[in-house]
C-alpha cells in the first residue's frame, strides 16, 4: 500500500495541476465579489494538490503492507472480463442490444469456465429474459445497431 | 403484491454474497421508473430493508456476509449454524431485524415532520452549509483513511463540475462534446462504482474460497428465544437508529456497535463468538434500524445518510421531487405514504424472510459463474434504460473499472457518489447566497443554523484526525 499511495499521491497532484490549467479559460467572476464558473474547479484542484502531497509524504512514514501473491490466472480472467464489459458497451451502438447482450453474456460465461454447449442456451435465456422485462415490461426502446 | 415482489428481489440480492444492499437498490432502480412516485419509492425502501435483512442468511449459513452490514452476524451466526441451529439463528436474525426496523420507524414518523418544520426557515446559506456538512461527514467517516475519503470526495466534486455551469450556463470541461453538456449522471456512475466494480472483484476472487452449506430445519423462533433476546434487540434498535440518523454512518458501523454492546451487557459475554443468539440479535437489530433512521436526514434535509439513500435521493429527483422541508409541505401525501409503506415493507420482509429461508439456502448453491454474467447484463441495461442513452453505459463501465481500482487502492466509492449529488447543491447555493448578499461572505457566519452546520462540518473533518492521533499515541505509549 505504501508504494501505491506514493503513485496515487503523485497522480492526484497531477490531476489538480491539470484542472487548474484547464480552468484558466473559464470566467473567474461574473461580477465583482461574486464567484464565477472557475471558482469551484480551482478550489477543488487546490485541495486535491494538497491532499495528494499529504498522501505522498504520509506514505513515506508508513510501513509497507504485505501484498497478496499475484495470481496470474485471476488477473487474466479479470482482464478478459473488463475488456468484455468495454466491448459490450461499444458494441451496443453497432450491433444493437440483442446481439451485444447475447455475445457478451456468452463470452462471460465461457471466461468463467462454463462449457460452450451450456453457455449458448444460457446466454440466450439471459438475453431473452432481460429483453422481455425491459422492452415489454418497462417499454425501454433498445438500440438496434448501425450495422443491421 | 408489488411490495412482496420488491421484498423478494431485495432478499434475494441481499442473500447473494458479493452483492450489497446498495447494489440491490442500484440494479433494481430502473425497474421503478415507470411506476407512480409513491409505488416507486416504496419499492426502493422495501428493497433497501429486505436487502439488508437478506444479508444475514449467507452470513449464518456459510460464514459469508451477504452485505457488509451482516459481517458482525457471522461472529455468532455461523457457530450456531455449525451446531445445527441455523434455522434458529435465521429466525432470531429476522425477528431482531424487525424490532430494529420498528424502533427506527417510530422515530421516523415522530421526529421527521418536526425537523421539516424547522428546516422551512432555511435559506440558500443553510442549504449550502447542509451540503458541506453532508460532504465532510460522509467523506471522513466512510473509510479507514479520512485522507483517502477526502480525495475521493474531491474527485466526485470535480466530476460534478462537468457540464453547464448551474448559474451562468457556461460549458465547463465539455470541449465540444454535446453529451457532456448535461453533465455526468450520477445513477450510471453509482451502478458502476458499486455494482460493476463488485462484479470485477468477484471475478478476481473466484475459486479462492470454499463454501459449506448448512441445511435448515425449523426457522420460526420460540417465544422463549424471542424473550431472551428482546432487550438486546431493542437496545440495538436504538443504537442503529441513532447511528443511522447521522449522515455518513451506515449499517455496518451500527452492526458492530450493536454486537459490541450486546456482548458488554450480556451475562454470558465470554460465550460470544461460540454461538450466542444475543450476538446475532445485537448485530441484526442495529443494522436494520439504520434503514428507517437513514431516511430522516434524507427526507427532512435532502441529505442522503449513506450510499443507498443517495440512490433513493436520485429516485426522488428523477420524479421531480426534492427531499427536504418542502417535501412535507408540497408532497406530504407522498412522504406519509412512504412512512406507511416502510411499515408494511418491514412486516412483509419478516413474513417472507421466515417463509423462504430454506429456499434461499438452495439459491446460495447457484454458482457465481452463472450469476455474475446475469448481473453484469442487468447493470449495463439498467444504466441504458435511465435516459435511453448509450453514453450512460460508457459511464457505468468507466466507473466500474475506476471503482475496482479504487477499492484495490484502499478508497471507497461512496464519497464520490455523494459528492456527485451534494457538490452541485453546495456550489449552486453558495453562489446564489453571495449573489443575494452582493458578495458579502459574513452571511455564512451571521446566520446561526448555517454557522452551526459549518462548525459541525469542520469538527467532522478534525475529529477523525484527532482520533487517529490519539490511537497512535496510545499504541506508542503501550509499546514504551
Amino acid at each position: 500500500m505504501k508504494r501505491s499511495d506514493k503513485i496515487v499521491g503523485v497522480l492526484v497532484v497531477l490531476l489538480g495541476c491539470v484542472v487548474i490549467l484547464l480552468s484558466t479559460g473559464l470566467p473567474h467572476a461574473a461580477r465583482p465579489g461574486i464567484p464565477g464558473p472557475a471558482l469551484l474547479p480551482r478550489l477543488v484542484a487546490g485541495a486535491l494538490i494538497l491532499c495528494g502531497l499529504l498522501l505522498f509524504f504520509r506514505s513515506k512514514t508508513r510501513k509497507d503492507e504485505e501484498s497478496m501473491a499475484f495470481n496470474r490466472e485471476a488477473f487474466r480472467r479479470l482482464s478478459a472480463v473488463i475488456l468484455l464489459a468495454v466491448l459490450a458497451a461499444v458494441a451496443l451502438s453497432y450491433l444493437g442490444f440483442v446481439l451485444s447482450c447475447l455475445l457478451s453474456s456468452f463470452l462471460f460465461l465461457v471466461i468463467l469456465g462454463t462449457k460452450v454447449w451450456a453457455a449458448v442456451p444460457t446466454s440466450a435465456a439471459i438475453t431473452a429474459g432481460i429483453y422481455l422485462v425491459f422492452h415489454y415490461g418497462l417499454q425501454v426502446q433498445f438500440p438496434t445497431g448501425t450495422i443491421w | 403484491m408489488i411490495t412482496v415482489l420488491a421484498v423478494l428481489g431485495g432478499l434475494v440480492v441481499g442473500a447473494l454474497p458479493g452483492l450489497t444492499a446498495t447494489m440491490a437498490v442500484a440494479v433494481l432502480l430502473p425497474l421503478t421508473f415507470d411506476l407512480p412516485p409513491r409505488e416507486g419509492l416504496i419499492i426502493l425502501v422495501a428493497i433497501f430493508i429486505s436487502a439488508v435483512q437478506g444479508g444475514s442468511i449467507p452470513a449464518i449459513l456459510i460464514n459469508t456476509p451477504g452485505t457488509p452490514a451482516a459481517t458482525a452476524t457471522t461472529f455468532d451466526g455461523y457457530p450456531m449454524s455449525k451446531k445445527g441451529l441455523a434455522g434458529k439463528a435465521i429466525g432470531i436474525a429476522m425477528v431482531s431485524s424487525f424490532i430494529g426496523l420498528m424502533i427506527s420507524w417510530v422515530l421516523l414518523i415522530s421526529v421527521a415532520p418536526m425537523i421539516a418544520r424547522i428546516a422551512l426557515t432555511f435559506s440558500t446559506a443553510e442549504y449550502f452549509a447542509i451540503a458541506v456538512f453532508g460532504l465532510t461527514i460522509i467523506s471522513t467517516l466512510s473509510t479507514d483513511s479520512p485522507l483517502k475519503g477526502l480525495i475521493a470526495g474531491l474527485f466526485g466534486f470535480l466530476v460534478a463540475t462537468i457540464g453547464l455551469d448551474p448559474i451562468d450556463g457556461i460549458p465547463r470541461f465539455t470541449y465540444g462534446v454535446d453529451v457532456l453538456l448535461g453533465g455526468i449522471s450520477y445513477v450510471p456512475a453509482l451502478i458502476g462504482l458499486f455494482a460493476v466494480s463488485e462484479i470485477f472483484l468477484s471475478v478476481e476472487e473466484l475459486g479462492r474460497s470454499t463454501e459449506v452449506v448448512q441445511k435448515i430445519k425449523k426457522v420460526l423462533p420460540s417465544f422463549k428465544d424471542i424473550k431472551s433476546v428482546l432487550g438486546t434487540a431493542i437496545r440495538s434498535g436504538f443504537i442503529g437508529s441513532g447511528i443511522g440518523s447521522l449522515p455518513g454512518a451506515g449499517a455496518d458501523i451500527a452492526a458492530f456497535i450493536g454486537y459490541g454492546e450486546a456482548k458488554r451487557w450480556s451475562k454470558h459475554s465470554e460465550e460470544f463468538g461460540t454461538g450466542r443468539i444475543e450476538g446475532v440479535a445485537g448485530a441484526e437489530g442495529a443494522n436494520n434500524a439504520v434503514c428507517g433512521a437513514a431516511l430522516i436526514p434524507l427526507m427532512t434535509l435532502g441529505i442522503p445518510g449513506d450510499a443507498v439513500t443517495a440512490i433513493i435521493l436520485g429516485a426522488f429527483i428523477i420524479r421531480g421531487l426534492r427531499p427536504g422541508p418542502s417535501l412535507f409541505a408540497e408532497h406530504g401525501d407522498i412522504a406519509y405514504t412512504l412512512f406507511a409503506g416502510f411499515f408494511v415493507a418491514s412486516v412483509v420482509t419478516l413474513l417472507v424472510g421466515l417463509s423462504l429461508a430454506k429456499l434461499f439456502a438452495k439459491i446460495l448453491n447457484l454458482s457465481k459463474r452463472l450469476l455474475l454474467p446475469i448481473i453484469l447484463s442487468l447493470c449495463l441495461v439498467g444504466a441504458y434504460a435511465i435516459q435511453n442513452a448509450v453514453f450512460d453505459v460508457y459511464v457505468t463501465v468507466f466507473f466500474g473499472i475506476f471503482g475496482y481500482l479504487l477499492r484495490k487502492l484502499g478508497f471507497q466509492g461512496s464519497p464520490i457518489v455523494l459528492a456527485l449529488i451534494l457538490g452541485p447543491m453546495a456550489e449552486y447555493n453558495f453562489r446564489l447566497t453571495l449573489t443575494a448578499s452582493q458578495g458579502n461572505y459574513s452571511v455564512f457566519v451571521t446566520r446561526p443554523i448555517c454557522l452551526t452546520f459549518l462548525i459541525v462540518a469542520l469538527l467532522s473533518i478534525l475529529y477523525p484526525i484527532w482520533r487517529n492521533y490519539r490511537r497512535k499515541s496510545k499504541i506508542a505509549g503501550g509499546q514504551n
